[in-house]
């Protein structure tokens, strides 16, 4: 689990597979699931990739394709007259500061890496609140933004088996 | 210890480096742009918006069949469990709608009578398709969904979105094959409605919340009660008059909370409304607030 290939792997599957499992988690947090009141608790799974990746194939998770990401999941969820462009801005200071910490992170136990990604959700939300109610000049509700956060701290383990499945799938064909 | 070996990296390194950098802070930049262009020209993000839905729709349409068919199942299920007790509530409320339909066809008999006394010609046409939610978006800012027909379909914006017993909002956004719908739980979302007992007008104002406000509620007003019924009011000409939106929830104060009449987030498919108000103005006739200028506001107040 703990993803220890944190060395350039070459090849074109591990290139391509960040970026596509991140836009494949974009697109399936507006996917319906029938679960009532879900939507506004979507786990935020695109940070976790970023996070993710950031760490262990920080080169297979370049600046653009986070932007592109993040963008996109912006235009796909918000609705008139909220902001646009703020997720994206957000993920690339997460991908930068992850990167600075880099070192940090890798090789470490997993509850160490868990509790430096609950650090960014928090990090993120209280940004993203804060900018958010500036500029739409309204309080927004923070409650289901902490429960988003807690939902997304706690998927954290299982979205990282995957991507330490994926990872290393892909290492495996490069 | 000069490196022989790997003379090129010694360039490439912090090069790559600073391109990285230059990267990061470029698309930094671009970002701020984009958030401010998007405050400043609403009309350009909507484009992109709306692009963008209608390029992923196809991969969403299919992507929610597995939910749509897996919250079918469990719905099954449950509906083969309570088979017994369903059909003996479902007698019982035919049994209800039975006199019902005996009063509605008597008012339909005395309607027709009454207009044709009173000369008065219907001239609206209500227009509605069906379209399947395909997306469930917001996160904590907003409350949206996709659905599958856009222009091609005749969706337009300002459309009246319904589900089951209910309103649950309006189309914002119209692409070629696909729609975004603003639920009134929406934080941008203001609908003028009506109270069903004692007609006071007010405005059911979103935030966020699966149980939006009531505001401007005249303050001479009696206070509603908690079950009271609420209706579209028609004012602003975007919903006919009389369609449910909710019911009061909790009156606490001067806030006055309202459980939409549908469950928002779990609708499946959803009825798109056209009544032929034609009420919704075009982005190019809504009027900008300017700052009015001196001895202009007199003017106006005095005629």
């Amino acid at each position: 689990m703990k993803g220890k290939q944190a060395e350039p792997v070459h090849g074109l599957a591990p290139a391509v597979a960040p970026s596509l499992l991140t836009l494949v988690l974009a697109i399936l947090t507006v996917v319906p699931i029938g679960i009532p009141g879900y939507a506004s608790v979507t786990p935020n799974f695109v940070l976790m990739s970023v996070y993710h990746w950031s760490i262990y194939r920080p080169e297979h998770m370049p600046y653009a394709m986070v932007f592109f990401i993040g963008l996109l999941l912006d235009l796909l969820t918000t609705a008139p007259g909220s902001v646009v462009g703020l997720t994206p801005l957000l993920l690339l200071i997460v991908r930068s500061v992850v990167l600075g910490q880099r070192r940090f992170f890798i090789g470490r136990s997993f509850p160490l890496l868990w509790w430096g990604f609950a650090l960014v959700v928090g990090a993120v939300d209280v940004l993203s609140w804060l900018i958010d109610s500036g500029l739409t000049g309204s309080l927004i509700e923070p409650r289901s933004l902490a429960f988003q956060a807690v939902l997304t701290i706690a998927c954290f383990p299982i979205l990282t088996l995957l991507f330490a499945r994926v990872q290393r799938l892909t290492a495996s064909l490069a | 210890m000069k490196s022989r070996s790997a003379p090129v990296s010694q360039f490439v390194a912090p090069l790559r480096i600073a391109s990285q950098r230059f990267a990061y802070s470029a698309y930094l930049l671009l970002c701020v742009a984009i958030i401010v262009l998007g405050r400043a020209d609403p009309a350009l993000v909507e484009r992109a918006r709306t692009v963008t839905a209608d390029f992923v729709s196809p991969l969403l349409t299919v992507l929610s069949q597995p939910a749509a068919a897996a919250s079918n199942a469990v719905e099954r299920a449950r509906e083969a469990v309570l088979l017994y007790q369903e059909n003996d509530r479902l007698r019982a409320e035919n049994a209800t709608l039975l006199l019902w339909q005996q009063a509605a066809q008597k008012l339909e008999t005395e309607n027709a009578e009454l207009r044709s006394l009173a000369n008065y010609h219907p001239e609206r046409t209500v227009w509605s398709v069906t379209g399947q939610v395909i997306g469930t978006a917001g996160g904590a800012y907003s409350r949206n969904l996709l659905i599958d027909r856009g222009r091609a379909d005749g969706v337009a914006k300002g459309q009246a979105v319904a589900s089951g017993n209910g309103l649950i909002g309006r189309i914002a956004e119209v692409g070629a094959g696909a729609s975004r719908v603003l639920l009134l739980t929406d934080l941008n979302s203001r609908i003028p409605v009506a109270l069903e007992s004692t007609h006071e007008r007010a405005i059911l104002a979103g935030d966020n919340t699966d149980r939006p406000l009531l505001i401007y509620l005249p303050p001479h007003a009696k206070p509603p009660l908690p079950g009271d019924r609420l209706v579209t009011s028609g004012d602003g000409g975007v919903f006919p008059p009389g369609l449910l939106v909710g019911q009061i929830a909790a009156v606490e104060g001067n806030s006055v909370r309202v459980e939409p009449s549908t469950d928002l987030a779990s609708a499946d498919y959803v009825s798109i409304i056209d009544f032929g108000l034609g009420g919704m103005l075009p982005q190019s006739n809504v009027p900008l607030p300017k700052q009015p200028k001196k001895g202009q506001a007199e003017a106006v107040v005095a005629p």
